[in-house]
């Protein structure tokens, strides 16, 4: 390699690296501490992906979201999900409107979902066919409404988030659906440095307010770069090793796969690992992945993933017990 | 790229020291195989279960185990994805090293990734590993361990070392032994005896001595008579060995051992076809009868006397020398040589002739059983078919061993010599030369032939000797198996030995024991109490032990031999208990003692009595033979 093309990659992962911690910093501003979200929702982003937030109301992740399509200049939107809430009220539907001849017609209006960012709040109260509506627009990147399909504007993200307190009259997302995230991300309740943080910022004079750290433009283009990062043969394998460990009926599955989980990971689950790892790499300044990338990011991208048998379920078994088993069993080389 | 070397001469590295590791564990694995070999060796070897060879490649096979342990390890595969990835983690290095042994290969090959950027960040993950190469620390990476089973197999080489010195057979000499009895002295490297391992001696009955060397004296008797050096070597030999065990320094077994050994020695040639031969050289004999010159020399050959046929054949060669043989009866005996030689040659082509054509018929059967067998119908056909086949096969291996063995026979060679010189001394005679050259000639011939006759009478005597050796010694083993370990046998509880040495004295003429057992008396000293069957001698003859006197056909001889009624000698009871008590040296005595001998021969000979029996029989009979001197 020469060194201008050296240079040249190197300056590229430098601009990476930087444009994502200024992003990082600005979100900071607004978010206290859960650095680990805003970093796994970051990945959700540049991985082309959606994310789902559980975690009790009032710890920020609206205001997350909102910092985040604030600091790229995306268009937000958020949606709260409620039992009666229609599909139409999140696509957009046909209205008639009065054109200036006096004429009526039929016209479409938008839904929340012609957003770039869109916050899907207590996705799980929603009916079935209101969820299906929004994930469907999610995998599809496009609408379609009476025969006429709409492409949604890139970027695209979702964030979605579920209460783990609500469990009476919702409508917990169906394994298929849940597959569609990238990430599932849990958000843990503040220690109390951070509340202090929080409150300092939260009930003073002075509320900071994010700036515009990065166009749009900006993020697809990461986005792509992302992509191109290459993955050693052996990280790829070990990554397919993890992802075949969730599986009861396959050699590399763990005891604990084999006792509590009923079903394992799509192939999608492999894909978000090796995404959020090229991602972390480069964060890391390094040009390809690595097999701690790859463990560092298997529980976000596996825990929703792995469907527990009713063993599993009457024990209580958390899914981040049986990925920490697999990472602790699988070796790394064969 | 050239730079990726040093990444690989680092992964190379730990590589090595990871086939050392394995060759280690792998060592250290098969040890406490090698050392359970060892001990199971050791073991066997000292209960003398096995020989020092096998013990020796017991040793072998257990070194080879740890060697085969050490090439397991050190040819085992170690990728150099996986090696690079030990490196990688021990050193903090997040795969970089993997990862460029991933990319290299590929980017040198051109089969990377087609996106320009995509090629630029495999080539930068490439000098990313080399720049961080200073950190891979192989030897970190790969630190030599204790092998996991490094206990169980100290503890299992302590036991085969601890038995090794304990058992292992130490250099051992013969030397002054404290304590009674024979023993095996050790000598340390000064020279001071300090270990004594006490050999099994072995108690030969007295009686069973005396037996064995009875037996040793008639095969030296016969060594010398027949002028067999080989047999009276033999029979020293046996002798020492007789001394050695009676004296404790070998052991039973070790004595049986040296006995069958040299034995085997001894008897190497004793199946040779005497009597073949001895049939071929009458036959001859017949032939050189007709001649007046040779009337004596075929008579020899005919009877069998090759003493008396090599003296005349001397004679022969004598008046040859001196010209006593007209011109006209060298003529005459060359005819009469020529036709015993051609005949001999006819039969022995014949006889050639014969084997061939026996074995090319077998050859034949055996090729028609084989088609028998491939046609055969059923399972039951073909099980025959092979049956007779095996059995055909067999029949041919004897014939083809037969054939071998009469080609190779010594005796067999000197018979052709012997012939194939009667042909040249017949040409020798016929040949037209000046009368001196002649005479010279044929005199040389004659001698010739005098000496092959004294070689094949050397080997006629030698397997004479050779049969007669392997009865004798089938009797001395019989003896010696039946002996003891001192010790542990019963005493002479009965006072055996020292009526048994009595009569031994009795039966060489010596003088008997005043106290010794008589015939009619009980044990001890005490008083003979009534006898059954009267106070006096009976008069009458046993009757005739030998039956009817056998008409007289062929080659024996029979005595024919009746005891004599009356007050004129004494009857066979009669001399049998004088002899008893007096001694085996009466002239009587051995005449009766011949009948007897001759019919229980016969008896042992056609009738089927034990082979136990038939030793007791014989012992009996050695012990009670006539006294030599008269």
């Amino acid at each position: 390699m020469t060194e201008m093309a050296q240079q040249e990659i190197e300056q590229h992962v430098g601009e990476f690296c930087q444009d994502l911690q200024r992003l990082r910093d600005e979100i900071a501003k607004m978010i206290v501490g859960q650095d680990n979200i805003v970093e796994g929702v970051l990945m959700a982003v540049l991985g082309g992906g959606h994310a789902l937030l559980e975690g009790v109301p009032g710890l920020g992740k609206t205001m997350l979201v909102r910092t985040l399509a604030e600091c790229v200049d995306a268009q937000f939107s958020r949606v709260q999900f409620t039992p009666d809430l229609m599909p139409a009220d999140i696509l957009g539907t046909n209205m008639i409107v009065e054109d200036q001849h006096g004429g009526k017609q039929f016209q479409f209006q938008r839904g929340p979902i012609f957003a770039n960012i869109v916050l899907a709040d207590e996705i799980n109260r929603a009916t079935p066919k209101t969820q299906s509506a929004l994930l469907e627009a999610m995998q599809e990147g496009s609408v379609t409404i009476a025969k006429t399909t709409y492409q949604l504007d890139k970027p695209f993200f979702v964030l979605a988030t579920q209460n783990p307190l609500e469990m009476e009259g919702t409508y917990p997302l169906p394994e298929a659906q849940l597959d569609r995230f990238f990430f599932k991300l849990k958000v843990d309740f503040p220690n109390r440095d951070e509340l202090h943080e929080i409150m300092a910022r939260t009930t003073s004079e002075d509320t900071p307010h994010p700036a515009k750290v990065m166009a749009k433009e900006r993020l697809i283009d990461m986005k792509q770069f992302v992509r191109r990062v290459p993955v050693a043969r052996n990280v790829q394998d070990y990554a397919i090793r993890v992802l075949q460990a969730t599986h009861p009926d396959t050699a590399p599955a763990t005891d604990m796969t084999k006792r509590y989980v009923r079903y394992g990971s799509s192939p999608r689950g492999v894909q978000a690992m090796l995404l959020a790892g090229k991602i972390r790499a480069l964060l890391q300044s390094r040009y390809a992945v690595a097999i701690d990338d790859v463990r560092a990011v298997a529980p976000p991208a596996l825990r929703h993933r792995i469907l527990l048998n009713f063993e599993g379920e009457a024990e209580g078994v958390d899914p981040d017990q049986i990925i920490a088993d697999i990472l602790e069993r699988t070796p790394e080389a064969i | 790229m050239g730079e990726t070397t040093r990444i690989y001469r680092v992964i190379d590295k730990a590589r090595t020291r990871l086939r050392l590791q394995a060759a280690l564990d792998g060592a250290t694995k098969l040890s406490i195989l090698a050392s359970a070999l060892a001990i199971l060796t050791i073991y066997l070897e000292r209960r003398e279960l096995i020989g020092t060879g096998a013990a020796v490649a017991g040793f072998a096979l257990c070194g080879a185990l740890v060697l085969g342990g050490v090439v397991w390890g050190l040819t085992r595969r170690f990728t150099t994805a996986g090696v690079a990835q030990i490196v990688d983690r021990a050193n903090g290095l997040a795969d970089r090293l993997g990862t460029a042994c991933d990319f290299e290969p590929k980017l040198r090959a051109d089969t990377a990734a087609h996106d320009p950027e995509t090629r630029a960040l495999m080539e930068a993950a490439v000098a990313d590993a080399i720049r961080h190469l200073p950190k891979a620390d192989a030897r970190a990476a790969t630190p030599f361990k204790l092998p996991r089973d490094f206990e169980a197999a100290s503890a299992f080489a302590a036991v085969a070392l601890s038995l090794a010195m304990l058992y292992f057979p130490q250099p051992q000499l013969w030397g002054i032994c404290r304590g009674e009895g024979p023993c095996i002295a050790v000598l340390d490297a000064q020279g001071r005896a300090t270990h004594e391992t006490p050999i099994d001696p072995v108690e030969i009955d007295e009686d069973d001595l005396l037996y064995s060397e009875d037996l040793l004296d008639e095969l030296r008797e016969t060594a010398q008579r027949t002028g067999d050096d080989h047999l009276e070597k033999f029979v020293n030999e046996v002798d020492e060995l007789l001394d050695k065990a009676q004296n404790g320094d070998i052991s039973k077994e070790q004595l049986l051992k040296e006995l069958a050994k040299k034995e085997e020695e001894y008897m190497k040639g004793s199946d040779e076809d005497i009597d073949q031969t001895m049939a071929d050289l009458k036959d001859t004999g017949k032939e050189l009868k007709k001649n007046k010159l040779t009337e004596e020399l075929g008579k020899a050959l005919e009877q069998g006397d090759l003493e008396k046929a090599k003296q005349e054949f001397e004679k022969l060669a004598d008046k040859m020398e001196k010209g006593d043989i007209s011109d006209k009866e060298m003529e005459k005996l060359a005819k009469t040589l020529e036709r015993a030689a051609e005949k001999f040659d006819k039969k022995q082509d014949k006889r050639d002739k014969a084997m061939d054509k026996k074995i090319a018929d077998a050859k034949k059967q055996i090729q028609r059983l084989e088609k028998q067998q491939d046609e055969a119908k059923n399972e039951d056909e073909k099980k025959q078919a092979k049956r007779r086949l095996e059995q055909k096969e067999r029949e041919l291996k004897q014939l083809e061993r037969e054939k071998e063995k009469q080609e190779k026979s010594a005796s067999k060679r000197r018979l052709k010599r012997l012939h194939r010189n009667l042909k040249n001394a017949s040409k020798d005679m016929e040949k037209s030369q000046d009368q001196q050259s002649r005479r010279t000639q044929t005199s040389r011939r004659m001698k010739d032939l005098a000496r092959d006759t004294g070689e094949v009478d050397g080997d006629r005597r030698k397997v004479q000797n050779q049969k007669k050796v392997a009865s004798q010694m089938g009797d001395m083993k019989e003896a010696l198996r039946r002996a003891r370990k001192k010790g542990n046998g019963m005493r002479d509880k009965f006072g055996k030995n020292a009526k048994n040495r009595d009569f031994g004295n009795r039966a060489r003429g010596g003088r008997g024991q005043r106290d010794a057992w008589k015939p009619g008396q009980g044990k001890g000293n005490q008083k003979g109490g009534k006898q059954p069957g009267g106070s006096q001698w009976g008069t009458e003859d046993g009757g005739n032990p030998m039956g009817a006197a056998t008409p007289k056909s062929g080659d024996t001889q029979d005595e024919s031999l009746t005891g004599l009624q009356g007050a004129k000698g004494e009857s066979t009871r009669q001399t049998i208990i004088t002899a008893a008590q007096k001694g085996f040296a009466a002239r009587s005595y051995k005449r009766v003692y011949a009948n007897y001998k001759t019919v229980i021969e016969e008896v042992m000979r056609t009738e089927k009595v034990p082979s136990g029996y038939k030793y007791y029989i014989k012992r009996y009979f050695q012990k009670i033979k006539p006294h030599a001197m008269d």
